[in-house]
């Protein structure tokens, strides 16, 4: 099948979006034809803001578009406990259970050892900095309850503890899983090539 | 507990068959290759959701198809339920009475089975691997937590031993494995535990079984080796471990302790060399290591022993019989020692037998008997 071009680029742009493939894609840009011209601009002009206009906000690292987050901003939010996250998309979790009314710091992911991500890719260092404000007296710790989300708050509640400052960790059930793994199988067939067997 | 109907789709060389089943003794006859072992596989995987044959979920999905299902109307002491494992969409789903049971630990264990194939006879003397697996699915099927902590033990090991290979060593990378290795020396710790206590109960009900079929000429121990925690060995545990958490702590300091001092050396070995994954059960005669003093003769009844233990452990912790599974084993043993093996079939509430050999069956009496034929079960009346 032969496009025109302006419908070809579209169809190829909605497939970058995840969960959509050509079949969709394809739908979708149908339908756009169809638009009204001034809903059409308006969303173009949306999809091009939130890369321009949104960045994370200087304390906390959320999403924002501006300087400071109105969460930063808001004045009635407790300034003494920060809730440590790992997206942005928990802190919106969060804030709808309304439960909270801390600050919040996102760490932009976990310390991953088999993705290769340590402690300098994430917000650790700006969180540290934050600490040295005496008004903080308690931090929480809400990463996943994966094991990269568990180990991370371990390693963290280690590094904050010299401080003084209170580390506590939401508890969550057991998580999803659990198969029947015998202690051995994955680990040691990576490791132990050719070694005396145990 | 027994199983009423087991039935099978696209599963290895059965394409849809339903096999009625009754109480007491099943035997499976037919020549090699025919697809006896497959339908005790089908029973495993209902209990453990995990082949025993190893080779991954797909494996038992018959060769061409995407889909393959296990189900089993099974009858407990107070409970009737239909248990179902399903491969789709490249993994497995568990169901119990229809329901979707997302976490594969609340699974295991529904249904409670005993294991016996031709290499449990190696259980002395044999890897120190068939040794812990015993434990690994004795344990798991009764204590759920016991999955959990195996699972995350696993996780958390690949992902030392990736930090340990990183070329370089920095204060940093040195903190990272302090938060690893408290993870790791909780799981370690409540697997550990777990091992320990169990093997009390199997050395209890094991010691009584030897006796028998030594007629008390010799007496059977068994003691557990933890990798770098000598002192545990004749540690007492408490008489149930895992409820005592003063005892899981000391335990838990203990083997993060060990985890740090094997740093140095586990980041030259490359992988870490101490835990769970490296501890072993010892058997002891009459006080000696069983692998070196023992007979093949011996040896035997020490497996034969340890299978009757387990049913009885089974059954004193959950109240249930476990189904008896017993692969090509008869062929093994001789006259005395298949003797007992059928004691113990005839006092679980239901067994299934595998034979190639119609020989085997004159000790079976009021056995139900099926043929099976290239992927097709009959029973014969
Ligand atoms: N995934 C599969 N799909 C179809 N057939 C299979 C599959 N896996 C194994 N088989 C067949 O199953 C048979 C082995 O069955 P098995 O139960 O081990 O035999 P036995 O009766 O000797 O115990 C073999 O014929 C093999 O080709
Ligand atoms: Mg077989
Ligand atoms: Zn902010």
């Amino acid at each position: 099948m032969h496009y025109p071009l302006p419908l070809a680029r579209l169809i190829e742009g909605f497939q970058k979006l995840p969960g959509i493939g050509p079949k969709t894609a394809t739908r979708l840009a149908f339908h756009t034809l169809k638009m009204k011209e001034d809903d059409l601009r308006d969303l173009a002009e949306a999809l091009l803001s939130v890369k321009r206009d949104l960045k994370t906000c200087s304390i906390c690292h959320h999403v924002t578009d501006e300087d400071l987050c109105p969460i930063c901003r808001d004045p009635a939010r407790d300034r003494s406990t920060i809730l440590v996250v790992e997206e942005s998309k928990d802190v919106m979790a969060m804030e709808k259970m309304k439960e909270y009314r801390g600050l919040y710091h996102v760490l932009g992911g976990v310390i991953s050892p088999l993705e290769g991500v340590g402690p300098e890719q994430l917000t650790i260092k700006p969180l540290l900095e934050r600490l040295k404000d005496e008004t903080i007296k308690e931090v929480i710790i809400a990463t996943n309850p994966s094991i990269d989300g568990e180990a991370t708050a371990v390693y963290l509640s280690r590094l904050i503890k010299p401080s003084g400052i209170r580390t506590t960790r939401i508890a969550y059930g057991v998580p999803v899983g659990g198969d029947l793994e015998y202690a051995d199988e994955v680990t040691l067939a990576k490791a132990v090539e050719g070694r005396r067997e145990y | 507990m027994h199983v009423q109907t087991l039935s099978l789709k696209h599963f290895r060389n059965y394409s849809e068959t339903c096999i009625p089943l009754f109480p007491g003794i099943n035997v499976f006859v037919g020549e090699n290759g025919s697809g006896k072992t497959n339908l005790l596989e089908a029973l495993v995987l209902l209990s453990l959701a995990k082949s025993p044959r190893g080779g991954g979920d797909k494996s038992w999905v018959a060769w061409g198809e995407h889909e393959a299902t296990v189900r089993g109307w099974v009858n407990g002491k107070s409970t009737l339920q239909t248990l179902t494992l399903t491969y789709i969409h490249g993994s497995k789903q568990a169901f119990a009475n229809e329901m979707r049971i997302e976490r594969l630990m609340d699974f295991v264990g529904l249904l409670k089975i005993v294991l016996f194939v031709p290499e449990d006879l190696q259980i002395v003397g044999g890897s120190p691997r068939f040794r812990r697996r015993l434990l690994d699915t004795l344990i798991g099927q009764l204590k759920p937590l016991y999955l959990y902590h195996l699972n995350r033990y696993n996780k958390l090991l690949v992902r030392r031993n990736q930090l340990l290979k990183q070329p370089q060593t920095s204060s940093e990378l040195e903190r990272l494995l302090d938060g690893w290795d408290d993870l790791l020396s909780e799981s370690a710790a409540y697997i550990i535990a777990a091992r320990k206590s169990f093997i009390m109960h199997l050395k209890t009900y094991g010691e009584k079984a030897y006796g028998t079929l030594s007629q008390n000429k010799e007496t059977l121990s068994l003691m557990y080796r933890a990798e770098g925690l000598p002192e545990l060995q004749e540690a007492s545990v408490p008489p149930d471990p895992l409820v005592e958490r003063a005892f899981l702590q000391q335990l838990k300091e203990q083997l993060r302790q060990v985890f740090y001092q094997r740093r140095e050396l586990d980041r030259q070995q490359g992988h870490t060399t101490v835990g769970p994954h490296r501890d072993d059960l010892l058997f002891f005669l009459n006080g000696r290591p069983a692998d070196v003093v023992a007979s093949q003769g011996q040896k035997r009844s020490i497996a034969l022993a340890i299978k009757l233990a387990e049913v009885e452990t089974i059954v004193q912790e959950s109240g249930e019989v476990p189904l008896v599974l017993l692969d090509d084993v008869f062929s093994e043993l001789d006259d005395e020692r298949s003797g007992m093996l059928v004691q113990l079939v005839k006092k679980s509430e239901q067994s299934f037998i595998t034979t190639a050999s119609f020989q085997y069956l004159g000790k079976l009496k009021d056995a139900s008997v099926y043929t099976v034929t290239r992927g097709r079960v009959r029973r014969v009346e």
